[in-house]
């Protein structure tokens, strides 16, 4: 049901956006568009089927906690 | 179009109020080991934020008219120029999803404990999707009107109803656990409130006259530091350090003790409401910074074309980066005053050398 209306609501986006951009026909900014709405699609799809998503702030995280010495109780 | 809009210096000194006020007087700032002296410890983050303010300023100031999208490219030339802006893009983008969950927790803990994560988020979100959309002039004259009023809301419940429910002993005595403690307190309340308007080299590009970038950081750190101090130690006047720790919103406690006579009490919305419009500035700010930096990289001549996609991230951003509350405060305790030091302290240092060291080539 929610997987449902996320790939409406993306489909309604891309078409709306693609219209106002084509206007001016320009292709780069469509691509970046595409390519950005595509990126956060794809996590939201995932957060919606409750798959586990990586982290990006988790290889961070460990790096700094290795550098001072803090104890990484994290999973 | 959007190159042409003029920020005021009134404008950018309550967008500077606005920004930091966000999430710092709800959340608290600094580090509870400093125990009592934690405003102490929020009195020396907002002195030590001053230097780092002015390299803010001298950085705008050297380069009238430009962003720091401008400045890199000038600097460092293309190719190095656009790894640092991503990685300014990054920290900004990183800054909206926080802010977003922060947000989002408070609501769903304190105030609509039964409503659905997305809900309030989504009705945030349209507003600021419509604010960037018009421009940051209209985001800077929206803050022109609110930071007034949520700065005198936040003095008149940060002080004069919380008079009664006053302890002066909850303060005392000074420095009672050390002095490392609250210069530690003090190293992360500048790195979260204060650090955060680095945000601003990347939305700063048209202001009044060259000198314009000192005054309103300065005027507006100032300001900012010495409500965010008042708030903190109001804070731990009336709950006192050890009660106040137990809580994550600490604010929220404290104005919600507030009781004069039958009539005012349960004022908890007088720092809900300074909430929501603080956020809602804080984020459509980082929102529009962040489609700057896309609309520079990509040299496309207007930037709203990548609002709707940068919003979507940045809402699936704020679900992926923490899995609960409690994480979310050990991350802004333990480890994020060194992640955000180097983009906020040791990246701009960085930048501000090579600017002089070219600016100088160049008078030779």
């Amino acid at each position: 049901m929610i997987t449902a209306a996320i790939i409406i609501f993306y489909i309604l986006i891309i078409f709306i956006g693609i219209k106002n951009i084509r206007k001016k026909k320009e292709n780069k900014k469509m691509y970046v568009f595409i390519i950005l709405l595509l990126i956060s699609f794809a996590i939201n799809i995932m957060l919606s089927l409750g798959m586990k998503v990586p982290n990006p702030l988790k290889p961070t995280e460990k790096f700094i906690k290795a550098l001072l010495k803090i104890k990484d109780d994290t999973k | 179009m959007s190159n042409k809009e003029v920020i005021s210096d009134r404008q950018g000194i309550s967008m500077i109020i606005s920004f930091i006020f966000a999430l710092g007087a709800i959340l608290g700032t600094g580090d509870p080991s400093a125990g009592r002296d934690i405003a102490l410890g929020t009195l020396f983050g907002a002195l030590f934020a001053i230097p780092l303010v002015l390299v803010y300023a001298r950085i705008l100031y050297l380069f009238p008219g430009k962003d720091l999208f401008d400045i890199d490219n000038i600097i460092f030339g293309k190719k190095l120029g656009t790894i640092i802006s991503m990685l300014f893009i990054w920290y900004t983008f990183y800054t909206a999803a926080k802010t977003l969950r922060s947000y989002s927790e408070f609501s769903n803990t304190s105030v609509f404990p039964d409503t659905p994560y997305i809900v309030p988020v989504i009705f945030l979100v349209v507003i600021c999707v419509i604010a960037v959309y018009k421009g940051i002039e209209v985001i800077g004259r929206t803050c022109e009107i609110f930071a007034v009023i949520t700065v005198a809301i936040a003095m008149i419940a940060a002080f004069i109803f919380s008079i009664p429910d006053i302890h002066i002993n909850n303060a005392l005595p000074v420095f009672y656990n050390g002095t490392k403690p609250v210069l530690f307190s003090s190293f992360s309340s500048l790195v979260h409130p204060f650090g955060d308007i680095v945000v601003f080299l990347m939305v700063f590009s048209n202001l009044q006259n060259k000198k314009s970038s000192y005054k309103i950081y300065l005027v507006g750190t100032l300001i900012s530091g010495f409500i965010m101090v008042i708030t903190i130690f109001r804070n731990v006047l009336v709950l006192g350090s050890d009660f106040s720790n137990l809580f994550y919103f600490k604010s929220h406690i404290a104005v919600s003790i507030i009781h004069i006579g039958e009539v005012f009490q349960r004022l908890e919305v007088l720092i809900f409401a300074p909430l929501l419009i603080n956020v809602f500035a804080k984020l459509s700010i980082c929102i529009f910074a962040c489609c700057r930096g896309v609309q520079k990289i990509f040299n496309f001549d207007e930037y709203r074309f990548a609002i709707v996609p940068t919003i979507l991230l940045i809402i699936s951003l704020s679900i992926i980066i923490d899995k609960n509350l409690s994480s979310i405060m050990k991350w802004v305790l333990e480890v994020a005053p060194y992640y955000g030091g180097f983009f906020e302290i040791i990246l701009p240092v960085f930048v501000l050398i090579c600017e002089e060291i070219k600016v100088r080539r160049n008078k030779s």
